[in-house]
C-alpha cells in the first residue's frame, strides 16, 4: 500500500501479550492453557489461593469445559466498532478513506496476506505460492472449495477478472498503481481452475507482498457491469446487500446513514480456527459513526462501543483514569507507522510565487535545513503535546516499521549552538538576540502551513516557533483547512514550510514508493518532478528503484539504509516524532491483540469474540 | 439602586475590562508567548497567577493580551456593522423607493448568506503570511460587513416612521436637503437604537472571534486570544488544566453587561 495522508492520527502497540500465538480465546500462562477473558481466573491464578482456586476453577471449568469449548462458547454477539467517518463506498476498488476501508476490509479476502501482527506475509485465497523461474514472478496455488459469501465458488476466473478490472486504465482502479511494476502492468495467466501465474516482468523487492490488499472480486457479480463500463458506479452506499459479496469474514446486512452499519457472519467464510471451527466467531460488527475523537471517547465512557482506534494520548490519558472502573483494556503499542515532520518548498522556482521563490535560496541550502532540525526540541514536544506516547526521529522510518530502521543514524539531539554554527558556516549572520540575516542583508522569517483541524500540529508550531526564534528566526503560522493544505502542498505550491504527517501503507519501503522517488506524487517537498531536481535525489530514486529490483531482504535493507543516509544528511524532511499507537478495548473482547499496521484493532476481526465481561462491561 | 444595578455595574465591569486589556503590560510579569516548558498546566501560584497553559504559558498575561485581541475584534466588527447599518438604513428610510428596496432586499440578501463558510474560503485565498494583526483586521471586517444587515434593517424601519412624521415633512417641504434631515431630525433619533444594537452585536462578535479561533481559523498561534485559550478545553481529557477556561466568567459577565445595558437602553426607547 502506497504511504497515506494521515492528518490526525495517533497510535498503537503492546508486544508482551501472551496469548498472542495461541488458538483463538486462549491464553498461556505456566504453561497451561487458560480462558483470555476470565478475570476471576486471573486473580485466582495470580494469588494462588488454593481452597478458593480449587472451587472457583471447578465452577469456571464446568462452565467454560476448557479452552476449545470456551471458544465455541464465545461465539455469537454483535461488537460494536467506533467509527471516525461514514464510509464512501462499498467497491473495494475505488475505496480511499479510512471508514470504507475499516468496512471493505472485514467483507473481502486476498490472495496473501499481510499479517499486521508478524509484518510478515501468510497465506490467504492462495494457499501456497512458489516463484517462477529467475525471480520474475509467482505460480499461486488457490483454496479449493471456497464460495463467495452469497455462496458462488470461487475460482482462477475470479482471479483473473480482479486483476484485469484493476489493470484495465479506463476502469480508474485506485489500486492500479500499485500492480504495475517499473512501470508496467504486470501479467496474469491461468494455467487450470485453481493455478494462477503472475508474470512481473523482473525481479521485485516486496515480492508477494504485492498481492496484499487486493480484494479478490465476485466476477459473477461484476463481469457485466465491467463489460458494460459501468463498474465505477457499483456497490456504492445505495447497493442492496443482496447485490454484492465477498471472500471475507462479513457481509452487509444493513447500512443506514447516520444510524450505523451493520456486518453479519459469512456464512461460506473459509478460514478455520486452530481446532478446526469455522470463523468468524461474531455474528455481527456494528460500525457506529461518531465523527469526532472527543465525542468517540464520551460515547465510550458512557458505555457504547467495545473498540476504539486511533485513539490520541490526551484521551488515552482520559480513559487511563476510569479503565478499572470500567473495564477497559488500554494498548499503548509504541511507535507506529506515521511519521510527523516538518518540510521546505523547493520545488522548482518557476513554479511557485515569487515571494516563495526568495526564500528558496535558504531552502535549498542543506546546511541551513540541518540547522532547523538541530534546534528543534522534539523531547519537549513528544512531553507536552503527546504526554511522552511519541519516539523522536531523526528519520522518517520510525520504530514501528522495525525491519527496516538504520541503527547506525543517531537518534536527533538538540543543539543550538550547531545549528548555529552551521548557519554561519552557510553565509548567514547569526547575532544573539538578533533576527538572523542571510548573505544580502535579508531578515529569516517564513510561515508555516499547518492543518487547524489538528490541535496537537498547532501545538507543535507553537513549539517551533520558540525553538526558531532561538535561532534568530521569526516564523508565523497559518492554519487552514486540512484539505486545503493538501492542496497547496501538491497542486498550487504556495506555501514556505509546512508540518505534516505521513504513514508507512506496509511495513516495506515499497510503500514509500509514491514519497521519495522524485517522480512521487506524494514527494512532499517537490511532487512528480519530471527530473530529479539535485544530485542526491538523483541518487535517492536510483537507490530505492534498485531496492524494488533487488531481492532478499538483507540487499534490499543495504539500499534502504542509503537513501536514510542521505535522508539524514540532506534534511529534505525535517524529522520530528513518531507518534505512539494507542486502542482501546473494552474488557471481555476476547483475542485483542492490536497491531500498529491497518487497521490496528479490526485486522484479526474473524478472531474476536465477546465472552462475558463484555457484556458486564457495558 | 436599581438604576445602579442595571447600568452602574455593568459600564464599572466594561470600564475595568477595559483597562485591564490597555493596561496588560502593566499587570502581567510574563510575555503570552514564552513557553516555560518545564511547568506545563501549572497551578495558580505567586509565579503565575492563574497558572500555565499545556505549553507553560502564563494564563494570566494570555487571558489580558488574548482580551485585548478577543475584544478588539468585537468592538471593531460591531462598530463596523452599526456604521453601515447606520448609514444605510437612514438613506433608505428617507427614501421611499428604489433605494429603501434595495436596502431591505440586500439586507435580507445578507442574511442568508453562510458567512461562517464564506469566511473560510476567503481565509484559504488569502496569502498566507497575515500578522495576528492583519487576521484580526480580516476577521473584523468580514464579521463587522457581514452583520450590517440586522442593525441595517431596523434603522431603515425606524428611519421611515421618522420620515413620516409631520414635522420631518415640514422641514422638507420648506427646502431641507437630506443631509440636513439626516443630521437633525433623524439620527437624533437613530443614534439610541444604534446604540442598543451595538450592545446587542458586541458580545455576539466577540464570540464569533473566539470561535473561529477556538476552531484554529482566526488568530494563529502563538498570538494571544481567547479561542486560542479555550482551544485545548475541546478535548475532555485537559481536567486538570481548568485555568484554561478563565475567559469564560469574562465572556459570560461581557454578555450579561451588554445585554443589562441594552435592555436599558430598549427601556427607555
Amino acid at each position: 500500500m502506497p504511504g497515506l495522508w494521515l492528518e490526525s492520527i495517533d497510535v498503537v502497540i503492546d508486544s508482551g501479550r501472551e496469548f498472542r500465538r495461541l488458538p483463538a480465546g486462549c491464553a498461556k500462562r505456566d504453561g497451561r492453557a487458560r480462558p483470555a477473558w476470565s478475570p476471576v481466573l486471573d486473580v485466582v491464578w495470580g494469588r494462588a489461593l488454593p481452597l478458593v482456586a480449587g472451587a472457583l476453577a471447578l465452577v469456571l471449568l464446568s462452565y467454560l469445559g476448557g479452552c476449545g469449548a470456551h471458544t465455541a462458547n464465545g461465539r455469537g454477539g454483535r461488537l460494536v466498532y467506533m467509527q471516525r467517518g461514514e464510509p464512501r463506498t462499498f467497491n473495494p476498488m475505488y475505496a480511499l478513506d479510512d471508514a470504507s476501508h475499516e468496512v471493505i476490509w472485514r467483507m473481502h479476502a486476498d490472495l496473501i496476506h499481510i499479517n499486521r501482527e508478524t509484518q510478515k506475509t501468510e497465506p490467504a485465497l492462495a494457499e501456497s505460492w512458489s516463484a517462477l523461474p529467475g525471480g520474475t514472478g509467482f505460480r499461486l496455488n488457490l483454496r479449493r472449495n471456497v464460495r463467495f459469501s452469497d455462496g458462488q465458488p470461487f475460482d482462477a476466473d475470479d482471479v483473473l477478472f480482479t486483476f484485469q478490472a484493476h489493470l484495465d486504465a479506463s476502469v480508474n482502479s485506485a489500486q492500479r498503481e500499485l500492480l504495475l511494476v517499473q512501470s508496467r502492468p504486470i501479467q496474469v495467466r491461468k494455467i487450470d481452475r485453481y493455478t494462477v501465474e503472475f508474470d512481473l516482468g523482473g525481479p521485485y523487492g516486496p515480492a508477494e507482498r504485492i498481492f496484499d490488499s487486493i480484494a479478490i472480486l465476485p466476477r459473477h457479480l461484476l463481469e457485466h457491469s465491467y463489460k458494460s463500463g459501468q463498474l465505477p458506479g457499483q456497490w456504492g452506499l445505495a447497493t442492496a446487500p443482496p447485490a454484492m459479496a465477498g471472500l471475507g469474514p462479513f457481509r452487509l446486512k444493513n447500512y443506514r446513514s447516520g444510524e450505523g452499519l451493520v456486518l453479519e457472519r459469512n456464512p461460506y467464510y473459509w478460514k478455520q480456527d486452530s481446532k478446526g471451527a469455522t470463523l468468524p466467531y461474531l455474528n455481527e460488527i456494528l460500525f457506529r459513526q461518531v465523527g469526532n475523537e472527543e465525542g468517540q471517547v464520551l460515547r465510550f465512557l458512557g458505555g457504547e462501543g467495545d473498540l476504539l482506534n486511533r485513539v490520541s494520548a490526551k484521551s488515552f490519558a482520559l480513559l487511563e483514569n476510569d479503565a478499572k472502573a470500567r473495564h477497559l483494556d488500554l494498548r499503548d503499542l509504541g511507535a507506529g507507522p506515521e511519521y510527523v515532520f516538518l518540510f521546505f518548498n523547493l520545488n522548482p522556482a518557476n513554479s511557485v510565487p515569487a515571494s516563495v521563490a526568495g526564500k528558496q535560496v535558504w531552502f535549498r541550502d542543506a546546511r541551513f535545513r540541518r540547522a532547523v532540525s538541530l534546534a528543534i526540541d522534539r523531547e519537549a514536544m513528544v512531553r507536552l503535546v503527546y504526554g511522552g506516547r511519541a519516539t523522536p526521529l531523526a528519520t522518517h522510518v520510525t520504530p514501528g516499521i522495525r525491519m527496516w530502521t538504520n541503527s547506525k543514524i543517531p537518534p536527533p539531539v538538540r543543539s543550538v549552538a550547531d545549528a548555529r554554527k552551521l548557519l554561519a558556516e552557510a553565509g548567514f549572520r547569526v547575532a544573539d538576540n538578533q533576527p538572523l540575516r542571510d548573505r544580502d542583508g535579508r531578515a529569516v522569517e517564513f510561515t508555516i502551513l499547518v492543518s487547524s483541524s489538528n490541535q496537537q500540529r498547532a501545538q507543535m508550531a507553537a513549539m517551533l516557533q520558540q525553538d526558531l526564534k532561538e535561532l534568530g528566526i521569526n516564523s508565523q503560522v497559518a492554519p487552514l483547512e486540512r484539505q486545503t493544505v493538501q492542496d497547496r502542498v501538491l497542486r498550487s505550491k504556495n506555501y514556505e514550510v509546512c508540518l505534516f504527517g505521513l504513514a508507512f501503507g506496509d511495513a516495506d519501503p515499497g510503500s514509500e514508493m509514491n514519497v521519495w522517488p522524485s517522480s512521487g506524487p506524494t514527494h512532499v517537498w517537490a511532487p512528480s518532478q519530471q527530473q530529479p531536481g539535485s544530485d542526491w535525489e538523483a541518487e535517492i530514486d536510483r537507490l530505492m528503484r534498485q531496492q524494488m529490483a533487488t531481492e532478499g531482504y538483507g540487499a534490499r535493507k543495504r539500499l534502504y539504509d542509503q537513501v536514510q543516509e542521505i535522508e539524514a544528511r540532506e534534511t529534505p524532511i525535517v524529522s520530528l516524532l513518531s507518534p505512539n499507537v494507542l486502542v482501546v478495548a473494552r474488557r471481555g473482547v476476547g483475542n485483542f491483540r492490536p497491531a500498529v499496521l491497518d487497521h490496528y484493532t479490526l485486522w484479526n476481526a474473524e478472531e474476536l469474540f465477546l465472552g462475558p465481561e463484555a457484556g458486564a462491561a457495558k | 439602586m436599581r438604576w445602579r444595578l442595571r447600568t452602574g455595574l455593568p459600564v464599572a465591569y466594561l470600564v475595568v475590562l477595559a483597562f485591564s486589556m490597555v493596561l496588560a503590560p502593566v499587570l502581567t510579569m510574563h510575555s503570552p508567548e514564552i513557553q516555560y516548558r518545564v511547568a506545563p498546566c501549572a497551578a495558580p501560584s505567586g509565579r503565575f497567577l492563574l497558572g500555565t497553559d499545556e505549553l507553560g504559558r502564563d494564563v494570566w498575561s494570555r487571558l489580558l493580551y488574548g482580551g485585548r485581541v478577543s475584544l478588539g475584534a468585537g468592538l471593531l466588527a460591531a462598530s463596523l456593522s452599526v456604521c453601515i447599518g447606520l448609514l444605510a438604513g437612514a438613506s433608505a428610510g428617507l427614501s421611499r423607493g428604489l433605494l429603501r428596496r434595495l436596502v431591505l432586499a440586500l439586507a435580507e440578501l445578507f442574511l442568508s448568506v453562510p458567512w461562517l463558510y464564506l469566511l473560510l474560503a476567503i481565509r484559504a485565498f488569502l496569502p498566507l503570511t497575515l500578522s495576528p494583526a492583519q487576521v484580526l483586521l480580516l476577521l473584523s471586517t468580514v464579521i463587522g460587513a457581514a452583520g450590517w444587515a440586522r442593525p441595517g434593517r431596523l434603522i431603515t424601519q425606524k428611519a421611515a416612521e421618522v420620515r413620516e412624521r409631520e414635522y420631518v415633512e415640514v422641514a422638507e417641504n420648506l427646502g431641507a436637503g437630506r443631509w440636513h434631515l439626516i443630521r437633525r431630525h433623524l439620527l437624533p433619533e437613530l443614534l439610541p437604537l444604534a446604540l442598543t444594537q451595538f450592545l446587542l452585536l458586541l458580545p455576539g462578535y466577540v464570540l464569533a472571534e473566539v470561535t473561529l479561533t477556538f476552531f484554529g481559523l482566526g488568530v494563529g498561534e502563538p498570538a494571544a486570544s481567547w479561542g486560542n485559550l479555550l482551544a485545548p478545553l475541546r478535548h475532555p481529557a485537559v481536567v486538570g488544566c481548568l485555568q484554561l477556561a478563565s475567559p469564560l466568567p469574562l465572556l459570560a459577565a461581557l454578555v450579561l453587561a451588554c445585554e443589562l445595558l441594552s435592555g436599558h437602553g430598549r427601556g427607555d426607547y
